[in-house]
């Protein structure tokens, strides 16, 4: 049956606006997408009735089985030091002040930062006390920067040989969050939500926020929830923690919501008007986003008035989740996302690229996060959600195993490393308690078994979530993936 | 002599293009990797392999000057056919290539072949008059056309352009039209950047410490009501007011954009700032011009549309007229703080509840198809 004669068939059918709608819904998707779509997540996404909106299962429609239906990631921007957190290296200890060897660096350009510096290149353990944790693996060092992340080990999948190509902050935060290095491709959570739709007809597909920190630095950028060349609908709308907490959310002085309600009902009468003599199915799309930005003036609020939760939520975020803004706020406001159906939610913590001073600077943003990451681990879980939501945490590179400017025991910096790095998963089908690849004795290059350096061999068969998320080094990629999924 | 002295006159105040300036063929020295102490040999200007067939013959030199010469060729569609689409696409809000991102055979075939290069040629013969042709296109019977749809054909898309034009407008068109309809606009050309209302804190969330668009400062004055052309452009925190209305965000080309309809959208024409600025100075313009509620009616639907109400149309603003006139009568206060909005003045001589009332009005008609559609 070919296009036109299905369509007739709709058209002579016996509601012809609601026939009209199907084709024109149809055509409309050929021709709004930007790229050609897969049958299979088509018929997925717009399973659903036009009108009614119900919210789609994850996998109806996909090329697999998900396990996850929402994403949280916990973005560290600048480069926390896996030095100084997670990847504990008594070599660099045996081994302080002195130069890192050049077959460790095997020729990697440096950056102009640590190129030429007159001290050359001297090696800096981490002045923190790492402790051997157990997991239902082979245990995992943390360092006492992370006491309560430290505590949930057993629900995170710990991956030491994550790396990057990119040197600097604004490529490669922009490959983390787009998959390139150059701008110009949607983001992550526009991928997701332009995916697999929206599981909450009140509040947005996609929600970014931004955390409280001490050290407001590298600058952020709006590509990075933005939408590329995808439909704007698809971008990250930022939950804000001054002011409205989403843009122009509530009415002006002098309007009530009553008032607002006689407007809307007005203006569907003029749409609805505009619609039976021109027959424009957009008109009724707006009236739709109408409707839902009314719902958003109450089930945004009631999202953020956190005073319906107990005294031992905040006891377990900390009374940091008290005050608006924090990671720790950001944090109960991203289960309280996911509860209420939200399918990716990120929050941007700024502060990590210490290039000097970083005992201070890394304790003071620890400080920050971790009561906050281990409470959203429990809290999910306790809650049933864990199993349902991939927390993710990580930054866009790690850091040398060397000094930047002098070394001192009690002092350091260290520079941008992109060779290797650590980040964690957890929840969402990830197979908890248990670690992922190893750093060489120096933790600056990744390894095999023995803990020989290997080179990265990036797979050209990685998925976009891959990429953005973690671009994990493995030589057999289905033996990663089926490393750390929870079969 | 004079002649002489004239011209050296003229290059002192005008720099003069290299291309111009020099009559003798430069050698470039290449810098390897972008090392500036590293350069090769001196390389000579040429175009590139691709086209140096193509710009060759009388005329044409192997250099820029060759190269912009063959794109504006008689011999040489491309360009004219581009700007054509491109004009076109302005105009009806699909191009004649519905795909300006890939024009060429990767891309959609012209709808109107034919079509397509007669406009290309009447533009390059008109002498490269863009105003002209876009002249040409709105008085064209094709664009006159009434945009219902057309039951009958199975063209939703109005390939066949068997119906008028009909698209939301975009972003900087829908601040500009409303700016407009309540008299604030403010034409003048040319100058810096500015910066309309925007929430607190933007640009502060994301920026660098260091950076010198850390704080947002908005304008005051007039500047608040210059052409959204003018508005102060920043890539990575670009003004709401465009972004949630399909503006690109200009860090990658975007030659089409993408018409969407989102909750922000609603929000943003019903709570922003300017919008309700917009709606009061709509309202007061209409309230000062007339005494005739059906009057104004007519002439915020003249001045939208450029046609009168429909019977429909009228019963429902009036009935939210009246409901908002009753709402207001009892509440001053409300009225008094919802025509503050803004800092455009306000006429004091009108009574503030009739003001309020007409501004919730002038809001809804502005936040519906008259408002944010050419059709």
């Amino acid at each position: 049956m070919n296009h036109a004669s299905r369509s007739t068939d709709l058209l002579n059918s016996a509601d012809p606006r609601r026939a009209l709608e199907l084709t024109t819904t149809r055509r409309q998707l050929f021709g709004k997408a930007a790229l050609g779509l897969g049958t299979a997540a088509m018929a997925g996404l717009w399973g659903r009735d036009l009108l009614g909106g119900a919210a789609s299962e994850p996998s109806e429609g996909l090329h697999h089985a998900a396990r996850a239906k929402h994403v949280i990631y916990l973005f560290m921007s600048g480069g926390p030091s896996h030095h100084d957190l997670w990847d504990y290296k008594p070599k660099l200890k045996e081994m302080a002040g002195e130069q890192l060897p050049d077959h460790v660096r095997d020729g990697q350009r440096l950056t102009g930062m640590s190129a030429n510096q007159s001290n050359g290149l001297p090696l800096a353990p981490s002045k923190y006390n790492f402790t051997k944790r157990e997991n239902n693996d082979r245990g995992v060092w943390v360092s006492d920067l992370l006491p309560h992340t430290a505590e949930v080990v057993d629900e995170l999948c710990v991956i030491h040989s994550t790396f990057t190509e990119a040197i600097n902050h604004d490529p490669a935060i922009t490959y983390i969050q787009t998959g390139s290095q150059v701008p110009g491709r949607p983001s992550l959570g526009a991928w997701l939500s332009y995916g697999l739709g929206s599981m909450n007809e009140n509040l947005p597909h996609y929600v970014v926020m931004h955390a409280r920190t001490n050290y407001a630095e590298q600058s952020l950028f709006n590509r990075l929830w933005g939408t590329g060349f995808m439909p704007a609908e698809h971008q990250g709308m930022l939950l804000r923690s001054s002011g409205d907490p989403v843009l122009y959310l509530s009415n002006p002085a002098g309007v009530s919501r009553q008032d607002r309600r006689a407007q809307l009902d007005a203006l569907a009468a003029l749409d609805e008007a505009q619609h039976e003599q021109f027959a424009d199915p957009e008109v009724l799309s707006r009236i739709r986003q109408h409707e839902m930005a009314y719902r958003m003036q109450t089930s945004v609020p009631e999202l953020m008035d956190l005073s319906a939760e107990t005294q031992e939520v905040f006891d377990l975020y900390g009374d940091d989740a008290k005050t608006p803004g924090t990671f720790a706020a950001c944090c109960l406001n991203a289960r309280r996302l996911v509860e209420r159906g939200v399918r990716n939610v990120q929050i941007f913590h700024r502060g990590w690229d210490a290039h000097g001073n970083l005992p201070a600077e890394h304790e003071s943003q620890c400080k920050d996060i971790d009561q906050g990451c281990a409470a959203l681990i429990k809290d999910l879980k306790r809650s049933g959600l864990l199993d349902d939501t991939l927390v993710v945490w990580g930054g866009e590179f790690g850091r040398t195993a060397y000094c930047q400017g002098g070394y001192r025991p009690e002092n350091y910096g260290r520079d941008h490393h992109p060779r290797c790095f650590t980040t964690w998963m957890a929840g969402g089908g990830i197979k908890p308690g248990i670690t992922y690849g190893r750093t060489d004795e120096f933790g600056y290059n990744l390894a095999d078994d023995e803990g020989n350096p290997l080179t990265p061999q990036p797979s050209r068969r990685r998925g976009l979530v891959a990429r953005c998320i973690s671009t994990i080094e493995c030589h057999d990629p289905a033996h990663c993936l089926a490393s750390i999924i929870d079969a | 002599m004079e002649l002489t002295l004239a011209r050296q006159r003229c290059s002192s105040i005008v720099p003069q293009p290299t291309l111009v300036a020099r009559g003798f063929p430069i050698r470039v020295q290449l810098a390897c990797y972008g090392g500036w102490r590293i350069r090769s040999s001196g390389r000579r200007p040429c175009v590139a392999r691709c086209s140096r067939r193509s710009v060759a013959g009388p005329g044409c030199s192997q250099n820029r000057l060759g190269l912009a010469s063959w794109l504006t060729s008689a011999e040489n569609p491309l360009v004219t056919r581009v700007l054509i689409n491109s004009l076109w696409q302005r105009t009806f809000g699909h191009g004649l290539v519905r795909t300006p991102e890939d024009f060429g055979l990767q891309g959609d075939q012209p709808t109107h072949p034919e079509l397509l290069d007669w406009l290309a040629v009447d533009l390059r013969e008109s002498g490269w008059d863009m105003k002209r042709m876009l002249r040409q296109m709105v008085t064209s019977r094709v664009f006159k056309q009434e945009s219902r749809r057309r039951e009958e054909l199975d063209d939703p898309e109005n390939r066949l352009y068997a119906r008028g034009p009909r698209y939301r407008m975009d972003a900087e068109m829908l601040r500009d039209i409303g700016l407009w309809a309540g008299d604030l606009l403010d034409p003048h050309m040319g100058g810096e950047g500015v910066k309309p209302y925007q929430p607190d804190g933007m640009w502060i969330a994301l920026a660098h410490p260091a950076s010198n668009t850390k704080r947002y400062e908005r304008d005051h004055g007039s500047l608040l009501y210059r052409r959204s052309l003018y508005v102060y452009w920043k890539r990575t925190s670009p003004h709401p007011m465009m972004t949630i209305f399909d503006a690109p965000d200009r860090e990658s080309s975007c030659v089409r954009r993408t018409r969407t309809n989102t909750a922000l959208q609603s929000l943003a024409l019903f709570n922003e700032t300017q919008r309700v600025e917009i709606a009061r100075a709509v309202a007061q313009k209409l309230l000062l011009e007339s005494d005739d509620d059906h009057e104004r009616l007519d002439r915020l639907y003249q001045s939208l549309a450029c046609r009168l109400p429909t019977d429909r149309e009228r019963g429902i603003c009036l009935q939210l007229l009246t409901q908002m006139r009753e709402r207001y009568e009892q509440a001053p206060g409300d009225a008094e703080a919802l025509v503050s909005a803004g800092d455009a003045p306000r006429a004091e001589s009108l009574p503030v509840q009739e003001l309020a009332a007409w501004t919730q009005l002038a809001t809804v008609v502005l936040a519906s198809d008259v408002g944010l559609m050419v059709y």
